[in-house]
């Protein structure tokens, strides 16, 4: 039953990989008053398919015994580790309660990925280029102190920042725990900005497609796709209701689901015109802030209303 | 920049990306450029006197001897001719690929009557590529050749423009 249960999730991840692929690039090109993609299929559906296709006959795989242990494993890591934290969120709040239903785990997961990934790709770029790199690295690391200072809002309405809290929280606030007060709808939003932050990882793609292969390349493109839909679904289980797991719930996830990464990538088509110091500026200024923020209303309103 | 036009900058790009992803599709309008221009008032005779317009050749002058289409080196010239019982020659259809001609004056240079020459017409857009074969024949050549005419030479075109 369990291996069922995983095939099922890893099947809905794909399928949302592909989605939002099609989706992302649709929303670009109709933000940049272009059609966008539309040779293959119906509206241009089957041109995800045709072009990953593509990128397998581009250029030669490398050998992979050639590539070495750290990088094996570094790769290895960059692709698997969002499946493994998507895997643990649906499956862990609904089916393992034993860690409070995963959610040190995923903690372990993504800062292990991350760790990995960076101390890899570090020592593989050449000084001029590290400056870039750790700029990126800061970015992505402000991005994670906005998101966990909104997420400890509803961690407070919740009583325990775990998984197998917050799906019994959901219950009391039926799919939208961002609405129950201002602060958790303040912190739904700020959060939403800082997983732009975060997830904006196209740069380390270029960095591996550069020391390594554009087939690696092409792979870790789907690692970041995996990882956008890995983090939205956390952002979506935190502030709008977890996925229960069963059939009848799915319309309704996927709904969700849509509708965060069609925000996500509004966003991400909006502030590309902005430098990345200004959105620097922005996400210390205002995004970390405005979380401090809805964290004192939230314990201002808790303090009053219960 | 200052921290509120950055935050302003923001919010009006989301407001402006919404505006496109949201709003409805491309709006065309049409409008009509004409040469001479109204405005200016300039004519054909203000431009540069070796202004190069397309090619046009004067059946009325023209001989048939082929040489022009001998001389075109991209093939851009087609010629349909008979000769009558009196020795003479007649052209019946004379066509130019406008597409093809790149302006090389081999064939004005060759001709010996001097009936091929340049116009000062040089608006070219068409929206079908057959469009651009300018094909004379003796009877309609003055209806044909007005489409692309000097005197009424009337472009439209089609600008995009959103709500």
């Amino acid at each position: 039953m369990i291996f069922f249960i995983i095939a099922y999730n890893i099947v809905l991840l794909l399928f949302f990989v592909l989605l939002y692929s099609f989706m992302e690039r649709k929303i670009q090109a109709r933000a940049q008053h272009r059609v966008g993609v539309k040779q293959m299929g119906i509206y241009g559906s089957g041109h995800i398919f045709a072009d990953n296709w593509k990128n397998f006959y581009k250029n030669a795989f490398a050998d992979w015994r050639a590539l070495g242990f750290l990088r094996q494993s570094s790769l290895a890591v960059t692709v698997l580790s969002p499946v493994l934290f998507y895997l643990v969120l649906t499956i862990g709040a609904n089916y393992f309660p034993v860690f409070g239903g995963g959610g040190l785990l995923l903690c372990m997961i993504l800062l292990t990925s991350l760790v990995i990934e960076n101390f890899f790709l570090f020592s593989q770029t050449e000084n001029n280029e590290r400056l870039k790199m750790r700029k990126n690295q800061v970015r992505a690391l402000l991005g994670f102190t906005i998101f966990f200072v909104c997420f400890l809002v509803p961690a407070l309405r919740a009583g325990g920042a775990s998984l197998w809290d917050f799906k019994h929280t959901q219950a009391e606030f039926p799919f939208l725990l961002a609405l129950s007060s201002p602060a958790a709808f303040l912190a739904a939003l700020v959060s939403l900005f800082s997983l732009f932050f975060i997830l904006n990882l196209q740069p380390i793609v270029n960095y591996h497609e550069k020391y390594t292969n554009s087939a690696f390349a092409f792979l870790l493109l789907c690692a970041r796709r995996l990882w956008v839909i890995a983090l939205t679904s956390y952002w979506i289980f935190v502030f709008w209701g977890a996925h229960v797991g069963g059939v009848f719930d799915l319309p309704f996830y996927v709904a969700r689901l849509l509708v965060a990464l069609f925000l996500l990538s509004w966003i991400g088509v909006a502030l590309p015109g902005i430098r990345n110091s200004n959105a620097m500026e922005v996400a210390l200024k205002a995004l970390l802030p405005a979380g401090i923020f809805s964290l004192i209303l939230e314990i201002f309103w808790m303090g009053f209303f219960r | 920049m200052n921290f509120n036009e950055l935050v302003k900058m923001i919010f009006r790009s989301l407001k402006m990306s919404a505006r496109y992803i949201f709003g409805s599709h491309v709006r065309y309008r049409v409008s009509i450029e004409q040469y001479p221009d109204i405005v200016s008032g300039k004519t054909d005779h203000d431009l540069f006197p070796k202004t190069k317009g397309f090619l046009t050749n004067d059946l009325s002058r023209c001989t048939g001897c082929g040489e022009c289409i001998t001389a075109c080196p991209v093939s851009a010239l087609k010629m349909d001719k008979e000769i009558l019982s009196d020795g003479t020659t007649k052209v019946n259809q004379f066509d130019i690929h406008l597409g093809r001609c790149y302006l090389c004056s081999a064939c004005v240079d060759i001709c010996p009557v001097s009936s091929i020459d340049y116009t000062k017409a040089f608006e070219l857009a068409v929206e079908k590529p057959n469009d651009l074969i300018l094909s004379l024949t003796g009877a309609e050549r003055n209806a044909k050749a007005g489409k692309f005419s000097t005197k009424d030479s009337v472009r439209i075109r089609t600008y995009e423009v959103r709500r």
